[in-house]
Formats: C-alpha cells, sequence, structure tokens
C-alpha cells in the first residue's frame, strides 16, 4: 500500500480535499475510513459523487482497512487515506499503516471541548489518541489547503 | 482624479458591501475584480480602465476561491485599489496589477480577522440560545456580518487615502528600468491565475483538452469565447456519450416515508432566508450561526409552547456546519423534516440523529457544490466575461453577473424543493443521475476554457535580438515558428508546476515579482 497523503477530517470527501489535495497529491485512489459511513449507502454515494472519474474510491469499515493493510492492497497505487477522528487514525497505525505524518483538516464533534487550534477540538479519548500518536512520531500538520499555512499540532500537544 | 475622503468612503463602502453581500446575500460572487473593477471604473470616471484592468484581475485570480472556509486573496481590496490608483496616477494595466495583487494578498488579513473575531459572536449567540432568544442570536448574526464588511471596508478605506496621496509621486521617481521590470511582472502575473486553475481542474486522463483549448487559441482567431464555446460542445458530447445526465424525478424515484407536507410559504422562507447561511461565519463553527438563523421562524413556531425544548434545538444547531452556500437545501430540507417530527412526538426522533444527518451530508454537498461551482463555472464564466471587459465591452460584468446567479438561484431553489418533495430520496436519485459524467464533462469545458485564456490573454514576449554577421535574429520570431505563444505556456506551466510542488501563492507571486524585475529590467522579456 503506498499512501502519498493521510488526512484526519470529519467531513471525509469535501472540497478542500477535492480541490485543494487530490490533484496536489497525485491521488489515484481514495481510502475513506470510518464504520458509520461504510454501513451507510446514501452516504457512500454521495461522497463517492463528489470525486471526479478516474479516481477510484473506497469507503471501508475499519475492519475492512486492516485487512486491505495486510494484503498490502492496491500495491503501487497513489492513495489518499481519510479518518474522521485520530482514534481511527490511531487503530490503523497500530495494525501497520504505512505513515510518518499526517495532515489534518476540521476535526470537531459537537461534543468535543478541549481546544487545540483554530479548526481542531477533541474530546478526551481523542486527545489521547492525538498524544499516542505523537509519541509515535508521526508528525502531525493542520492545514486545511495546500495554499494555507501549517500549524503543526506536535507542538501544541506538548502543552496538553 | 484626485481622491478625496468622500470618494475614499464611497469606495471602502462598495467593498465591504461585496463582502457582506458574501455573507448574507448567499455568496453570489459581487466580489469579484469582473464586476467590482468596472463599478469602481464607473465611480472614478474611467470605465474603460475598470473594465480592462478588472477583466485582467479576474484572470489574475481565476483560480482563487475561497474552499471550505480558507481564506484566499482580498478581491475587494485588490481590485478598488488597483482600479482607483490606475484612474488617479494614470498608470498602465500592468502597474496597476503589481499594486493591486499584493494589496490582495496583503487584505486577506482583514478576513482572518473578522473570521476570528466571529467566534465572540457565535459564543455569545450560544449563550442567547440558551434563554431561548432567537432576537439576540439574529443580532449576533448581523454584528458577526457587520464585523465582517468593516474587516475589508477599512483596509480599503485606508489603503485608498494613503496610496492616494503617494502612488503617483512614488511610480514616477522609479527609474526607468524598475519601471520596465513591474511592467514585466503585471505580464506575467496571470499565469498565476491560469496555473492555479489548472491544479485545481486537471487530472493525468483530463489534461490533454487544456492544450487543446490552449492550441486552438495559440493558431487561429477564435478568441476565448470561440473556444469556450468549442469547451462546453465537446463537454455536452463527451456527457451523452457516456449515458448522459438526468435530474427530472423519474418512474422509479418515489417519496421517501420520512417525508412532511410543508406549505409554499414555509418553503419560501426557508429558501430566502437560506441566503445568509455565511452569516458571522467564524473559523471554528464556521456557518452555525447562519444555519440558525435560517431555522430561526420556523423553530420558533414549532416549539412555541416549549420554551426548553427552543433552547435545546437552537443549541444544537448553533454547532459546526460547513457546506457550500449554494447547495445547503438538501440539509435546511432535512433538518426541518426531522425538527418537525421530533416537535410532534419528542420520543421519535433523537437530536442526535438530526445532528447526523446535518454532519453527513455537508461534506459532500460541499464537494459537489464546490468542483461544481468554484471549480468550473465561475473560472468558465469569468474567463469568457473577462475576455469581453478586456476588450472594452461593458456587457461582461452584467454577463457574468446574470449568468452566475441565475444558475446560483435555480441551484438553491430546486436542491431545497427537491428535498422537501423527495425526502433523502432526492440525493439518492442524484447519485444515479450521472452527475459524475457532468462534473467530468464540466472539467473538460473547464480545462478547454483555461487553455483558451492562455493562447489568448497571456503576453509573455521577448525582445531579445542578436546579430550573427550580418543576419540578425530576433528570438521571439524563432519561438513563433515553433509555436506560437510558447512562452505564455511555458509560463503557465511553470506555475502550474511551482503549485504541485507545494509552493504557496504567496511564495509564487513574490517569485514572479522577482522574475518580472529582473528579466525585464535586463530586457529578457518585455
Amino acid at each position: 500500500m503506498k499512501i502519498v497523503f493521510s488526512r484526519v477530517d470529519e467531513r471525509l470527501i469535501h472540497g478542500q480535499v477535492i480541490l485543494g489535495w487530490i490533484n496536489q497529491t497525485g491521488t489515484r485512489l481514495i481510502m475513506a475510513v470510518n464504520d458509520e459511513v461504510a454501513g451507510n449507502s446514501l452516504q457512500k454515494n454521495l461522497l463517492k459523487l463528489a470525486v471526479k472519474p478516474g479516481i477510484q474510491v473506497e469507503i471501508i469499515t475499519i475492519k475492512e482497512a486492516i485487512q486491505k493493510i495486510d494484503e498490502n492492497a492496491w500495491g503501487e497505487t497513489a492513495t489518499m487515506l481519510l479518518v474522521r477522528n485520530p482514534i481511527d487514525l490511531l487503530t490503523l497505525v497500530k495494525a501497520g499503516l504505512p505513515i510518518s505524518k499526517v495532515n489534518v483538516g476540521g476535526v470537531r464533534q459537537p461534543e468535543a471541548t478541549i481546544v487545540l487550534t483554530k479548526e481542531v477540538k477533541a474530546t478526551e479519548e481523542e486527545l489521547i489518541a492525538w498524544k499516542e500518536l505523537d509519541k509515535m512520531g508521526i508528525n502531525i500538520d493542520v492545514q486545511f489547503v495546500p495554499d494555507q499555512s501549517v500549524t503543526n499540532l506536535n507542538k501544541v500537544l506538548t502543552k496538553f | 482624479m484626485e481622491i478625496t475622503v468622500g470618494l475614499a468612503a464611497i469606495l471602502a463602502l462598495l467593498a465591504a458591501f461585496a463582502y457582506f453581500a458574501r455573507r448574507f446575500f448567499g455568496a453570489p460572487f459581487i466580489e469579484r475584480p469582473i464586476i467590482l473593477g468596472p463599478i469602481t471604473g464607473l465611480i472614478m470616471g474611467d470605465l474603460q480602465t475598470g473594465l480592462v484592468l478588472g477583466g485582467t484581475l479576474e484572470l489574475v485570480f481565476m483560480g482563487a476561491t475561497a474552499i471550505g472556509g480558507s481564506v484566499p486573496p482580498n478581491l475587494p481590496v485588490g481590485t478598488i485599489l488597483g482600479v482607483a490608483f490606475a484612474v488617479s496616477a494614470d498608470l498602465t494595466i500592468e502597474e496597476a496589477l503589481v499594486i493591486a495583487v499584493p494589496a490582495a494578498l496583503l487584505g486577506s488579513l482583514g478576513e482572518l480577522f473578522a473570521k476570528t473575531i466571529s467566534t465572540i459572536f457565535a459564543n455569545a449567540a450560544d449563550r442567547y440560545a440558551e434563554d431561548g432568544n432567537t432576537k439576540g442570536i439574529s443580532l449576533m448574526a448581523h454584528l458577526g456580518n457587520l464585523a465582517h464588511a468593516l474587516s475589508v471596508g477599512i483596509p480599503t478605506f485606508v489603503g485608498l487615502l494613503i496610496g492616494g496621496a503617494s502612488v503617483e509621486k512614488i511610480i514616477a521617481a522609479l527609474p526607468a528600468w524598475l519601471r520596465a521590470g513591474l511592467n514585466t511582472t503585471g505580464s506575467l502575473l496571470p499565469a498565476l491565475g491560469f496555473g492555479l486553475l489548472l491544479a485545481t481542474l486537471a487530472t493525468p486522463q483530463l489534461l490533454p483538452w487544456f492544450f487543446i483549448g490552449f492550441s486552438i487559441a495559440a493558431y487561429s482567431a477564435w478568441g476565448v469565447l470561440g473556444v469556450s464555446f468549442v469547451g462546453i460542445m465537446a463537454a455536452l458530447i463527451f456527457i451523452y456519450q457516456k449515458g448522459g445526465f438526468s435530474l427530472s424525478p423519474s418512474e422509479s424515484a418515489e417519496r421517501t416515508e420520512s417525508v412532511v407536507e410543508f406549505s409554499h410559504a414555509e418553503k419560501s422562507q426557508f429558501f430566502w432566508r437560506s441566503f445568509g447561511l455565511q452569516s458571522a461565519f467564524s473559523f471554528d463553527r464556521m456557518q452555525a450561526v447562519g444555519f440558525t438563523w435560517t431555522l430561526i421562524p420556523f423553530l420558533k413556531k414549532l416549539y412555541a409552547d416549549n420554551k426548553d425544548e427552543l433552547a435545546a434545538a437552537l443549541k444544537r444547531h448553533l454547532t459546526f456546519l460547513n457546506t457550500n452556500p449554494w447547495v445547503v437545501g438538501p440539509i435546511v430540507a432535512l433538518t426541518a423534516t426531522l425538527e418537525k417530527k421530533r416537535a410532534a412526538d419528542l420520543e421519535e426522533v433523537d437530536p442526535k440523529v438530526i445532528q447526523g444527518v446535518k454532519a453527513s451530508l455537508m461534506g459532500p454537498l460541499a464537494g459537489i457544490g464546490d468542483s461544481m461551482i468554484q471549480g468550473t463555472l465561475i473560472p468558465v464564466v469569468g474567463g469568457v466575461a473577462a475576455s469581453l471587459a478586456i476588450d472594452g465591452n461593458a456587457i461582461a460584468p452584467l454577463l457574468f453577473f446574470f449568468v452566475v446567479n441565475i444558475v446560483h438561484v435555480y441551484v438553491r431553489w430546486i436542491t431545497l424543493d427537491s428535498t422537501f418533495k423527495l425526502g433523502s430520496g432526492f440525493l439518492e436519485q442524484l447519485s444515479h443521475s450521472g452527475f459524475q459524467r457532468l462534473l467530468e464533462g464540466a472539467g473538460i469545458a473547464g480545462l478547454m476554457g483555461v487553455g483558451g485564456l492562455v493562447g489568448t490573454w497571456l503576453n509573455i514576449k521577448t525582445p531579445v535580438v542578436y546579430t550573427i554577421g550580418e543576419k540578425t535574429i530576433e528570438l521571439q520570431a524563432m519561438f513563433d515558428k515553433i509555436m506560437p505563444k510558447l512562452l505564455p505556456l511555458i509560463g503557465t506551466l511553470l506555475v502550474y508546476w511551482a503549485i504541485k510542488k507545494g509552493l504557496k501563492n504567496t511564495q509564487i507571486v513574490v517569485i514572479i515579482f522577482v522574475l518580472g524585475i529582473v528579466l525585464g529590467a535586463l530586457k529578457i522579456l518585455g
């Protein structure tokens, strides 16, 4: 599996990803991982709708994703990984997802109260997951679109 | 024409209004240079300059649009300052561009400030929600919009006054070599817009369409209008070859059981209020206040006898929402349907379900809307209108405004009304409608259009002449023999490549400035 870009973003596939990151990173396949979305055919269809043809979109559960990682699915295809929260990402990294850095978009569930940056809020569980990802040496950068400034989350996390 | 305090105030109001329209009038794109340039020109008493400069700036900022809450260059500040100084100090178009582009980049700080400060209004709205005070929430929406308008109006005002006193003297005091260099910079700048747009539209499969559009423009006298027309035809052929596109309700589209009746009056209230979706836009909650404002009269009526439920409903809608402002209809309709059911029977619909619907739809709708509207519609219509404007045709801004906003109002209504009629069935239907073919077709038309623009309006030329024995060779003539407009093509591809390498807009602008000044002063380009 060749991950060219990975991102935590509660909206998974949307304008920032489509107009901002897909071409920038040369992505040919999008792997969006979320149990809830993968089980909802309407959401799945809509998410696929927004992506230009020619780019394969796989919306799968965490369990399926782990299996794909194990099988080294899609070989050398330039793959973009999208998850909705750091907890899911941590699970995948622990299962052997080959990444050393991750990009973060908007992540703020209604019940999240810990303010990390102006775009990222976390629940207690999410904060623990972010910290663990940080400890594993993964570089975490918050950046909406390629043209915008970067906030390094690793640095922010030292204060929590 | 001297820039007086009164004139500066009028122009600042124009900037503030254009930006306010983005927040409260459903994003009608009147802040684009193609609209503001000619209006500023008219106010300054020189429509021609306004048209030409507005059209050129439209090209420079072609690919620079707000996607999903990001902060783009500030178009009102750049356009109005550029046109005003072009008229008052009698600048060339290139010199005016050299002022307008940095002004727009600097001006984006104003928007950054407004989106940050609006967090205060969102938090205050939260407190009003706890008491069920809808008037307070509305007030916060309007105050937020005022802050946004001021954040653009004030920099415009200050910039006009400072520049009005100094621009003419500064430009006159510049040494000839630097003026030549800045003029070259001005002629290079549109490559930024074309490169940016190319980067958002092009996939490897679609890239040939860019070169087709470019070739037609470079080898013929068809102009952007002709190329865009061929582009749209090519897109239609492509779409129908692949199976077509249809949005009209098919036989199989049944009303999903979740549909609740809404009167026409209720629907039109949602429709009109949905224009205010971007009100008090803040970094942390984005459209939360505007969305709540859209629902206020409906929720007030719905929970008229239950103050606690009203407060709870207001609070749950004051949470993060961000989608494309033209296509919020399905989210409004499904939310209203669920709220109505909940009001009838509190046990039937859990608030979490309502949150879930919003959360799951905003991303996909944003993606579809952004690629169709900012990614295709605005550049194609903007490119055609800019071409007309540069030719001095005063129809250009009207054409842009009406084409864009007829589509705007139609899309806003049809997505709202269809979701009220068919529930989530409308979105199901959309996913079986061949919409992706439409998207790909739109990409073809867009790429051909950009190619046409590069081949028509980008004027990068070299005056280099060298002499071997008795023969003088003009370098430009040699390039023209290989391919007309070769240098503009190379320039655009270089910007495209730089964007792909991860360079930011501001960095590319700086590089263009340095290159332009150096190459222009050395008379290598110009």
